[in-house]
């Protein structure tokens, strides 16, 4: 595996089929992938990547936020992947994926979780930065590398919430030692949801904690707007990013245009050089 | 226990499609299978359901991403027509079942995905949905066919001419009784609108349809010999010929078919000529009438 070295801004993107074409097409254009972990478990092969470039893990498998507990071997696949891949850190959403199953709801699958496959906002309550901050003081033991907590989108409040989603976050941060994987465009989103200038969103955040920071589109419906990884970033997100890189220590910033292996090439070499011209100038 | 409360409801909403649209209709009555305090029952009566069933569909929609590999185009004509919540939130169900059911590999996923839409779109009318059925369909048989040839590597063909009749060599009567057969994999499908400037119009993220550029029938046909997909316009007499060409069928049944189906009387050499330059064309081979069976076991 290729190493990570240097402490200035990388600029990378998210693993997607067209990436190991775009590296042999442009190999100086990216400092970084960042890989799934669930990607991995399913596809080891995607792992050669790293021999080109360096890798970052990212993970949506924890369900740090949910009350059902990921299970030993979850955590230890993830472990194994950490060192395989010798990622800096380990990226994990700050929500849930599994929940257990009602007590009416137990005809077809008794006793399994419902299992969402998708990251899904919990309550922002102080039950749940309980719940989290366990979860990360184990990941701090066992996994060897920091583990950043990564903001969801909020398309809706969830019921159980007696705090707003970034007291939350400083919550979480003052119970652990985690560091921020901050969504610009999650952010950007949960700010337009929630009727608050994105730029207040985000000033309340610790971006001292900001480690690595995700980019990508967002897409309107419904009256709201939607994360949508086919589409490039709205320029308010890059306006976000031009604060968070100038007032924090930021060390990576993927470009997440990861949902379709047909996200037009030239596009990509735009964000790439738009995101550098930022990174660069703060 | 008010987080593990909420995240059972909130992960049911998003598993059991059934479930969602309960709590769509009346969700307090959808909750009281929970013990809720009055509090929690607000909250989730605050909720706009919408919002809900957004995030339902937009998980579906991401966890079908491998979709965009085969229907690129159909799934952008669906975001720019701005229907693609609705597609994914009708299609969740279906889509939970899948992820249920063990073993769904990803070929499958798209076949089901596609009759699905095929049937979804087929039930609305209007020059958008035309649009999206003809892309649809395009892109299926593309697919379809490259999808066989995958499965059927070169060599294949070998077996097919060992037993094939020549025009030539063959009485009328055997013609007659002989039994046409498509080389390869063949489909035919008639269009509202011109496929290419469809496409071209989708790649400049225009989502309207090209009005001014009629459709026709195409034929795609992978043609095992050079193992590749053609793709050809046909004339409706072609069509109905081709259509009728089921490895089963004699010549003579194919044209009683057309006739009876076409409702236009197809001249007996008008279908030789045609099979002939099939034939010629590598489409079609002929084969010997089967013999009845004798009914004796030996």
């Amino acid at each position: 595996m290729v190493p990570w070295t240097g402490s200035t801004t990388k600029v990378g993107l998210a693993h997607s089929a067209y990436v190991c074409q775009f590296l042999r097409d442009e190999p100086k254009a990216i400092d970084f992938v960042e890989v799934p972990f669930e990607l991995l478990r399913h596809d080891p092969t995607v792992l050669s990547v790293g021999q080109s470039t360096p890798l970052i893990l990212h993970s949506a498998s924890l369900s740090l936020a949910g009350t059902v507990p990921a299970s030993e071997d979850t955590f230890g696949e993830i472990r194994e992947w950490i060192e395989r891949t010798g990622t800096p850190w380990l990226g994990e959403h700050l929500a849930f994926i599994t929940a257990e199953r009602g007590y009416f709801d137990q005809e077809h699958y008794p006793g399994e979780p419902y299992n969402i496959g998708y990251s899904v906002n919990p309550p922002f309550n102080a039950e749940t930065v309980e719940i989290v901050a366990g979860v990360l003081a184990r990941c701090e033991e066992y996994f060897g590398v920091p583990t950043l907590v990564e903001n969801q989108p909020v398309y809706f409040t969830p019921p159980g919430s007696t705090m707003t989603q970034p007291e939350f976050i400083r919550e979480i941060c003052a119970r652990s030692s985690a560091g921020l994987l901050l969504d610009l465009t999650h952010l950007y989103i949960t700010a337009r949801a929630t009727n608050v200038e994105p730029r207040e969103t985000l000033l309340e955040l610790p971006l001292e904690r900001v480690v690595e920071v995700h980019v990508a589109g967002a897409e309107p419906g419904m009256g709201v707007l939607w994360d949508d990884h086919t589409e490039r970033a709205p320029d308010e997100v890059y306006d976000l990013l031009a604060i968070v890189l100038a007032q924090g220590d930021v060390r990576a910033v993927t470009l997440e245009y990861n949902w379709s292996m047909h996200f037009p090439v030239s596009i990509l070499k735009e964000e790439i050089a738009r995101t550098r011209e930022l990174a660069d100038c703060a | 226990m008010i987080s593990a409360k909420v995240e059972t409801i909130l992960a049911r909403c998003m598993v059991d499609s059934e479930f969602l649209q309960r709590f769509a209709d009346n969700g307090a009555a959808a909750l009281d299978e929970y013990r809720l305090d009055e509090k929690l029952r607000r909250e989730f009566a605050e909720i706009d359901v919408g919002r809900i069933k957004g995030l339902a569909a937009l998980i579906t929609k991401v966890q079908l991403n491998g979709l965009w590999q085969h229907l690129r185009f159909t799934r952008t004509l669906l975001k720019l027509q701005g229907i693609e919540p609705q597609i994914f939130i009708a299609y969740r169900a279906e889509h939970q079942q899948n992820r249920a059911g063990q073993g769904v590999c990803r070929k499958e996923q798209t076949r089901r995905f596609i009759t699905f839409l095929d049937e979804y779109i087929a039930s609305r009318s209007g020059p958008q949905y035309a649009a999206i059925a003809d892309v649809l369909h395009h892109e299926r048989f593309v697919w379809e066919i490259g999808t066989y040839a995958q499965e059927h590597a070169a060599g294949n063909g070998a077996s097919t001419e060992a037993e094939s009749m020549h025009l030539t060599s063959i009485t009328p009567s055997e013609f007659w009784r002989s039994v046409p057969e498509i080389r390869g994999l063949l489909r035919t499908q008639r269009f509202t609108y011109d496929v290419s400037a469809l496409v071209e119009r989708i790649s400049a993220s225009d989502p309207s349809p090209p009005t001014d550029c009629p459709g026709a029938v195409l034929a795609y046909w992978f043609d095992p010999s050079v193992h590749s997909l053609r793709i050809f316009e046909v004339d409706d007499l072609s069509e109905a010929i081709l259509n009728s060409v089921n490895g089963c069928r004699s010549v003579r049944a194919i044209v009683d078919r057309v006739n009876r189906t076409e409702a236009v009387f197809v001249e007996r050499r008008a279908v030789r000529d045609f099979l002939a330059e099939s034939i010629n064309a590598g489409l079609i081979v002929l084969r010997p009438a089967r013999r009845r069976s004798s009914g004796v076991t030996t």
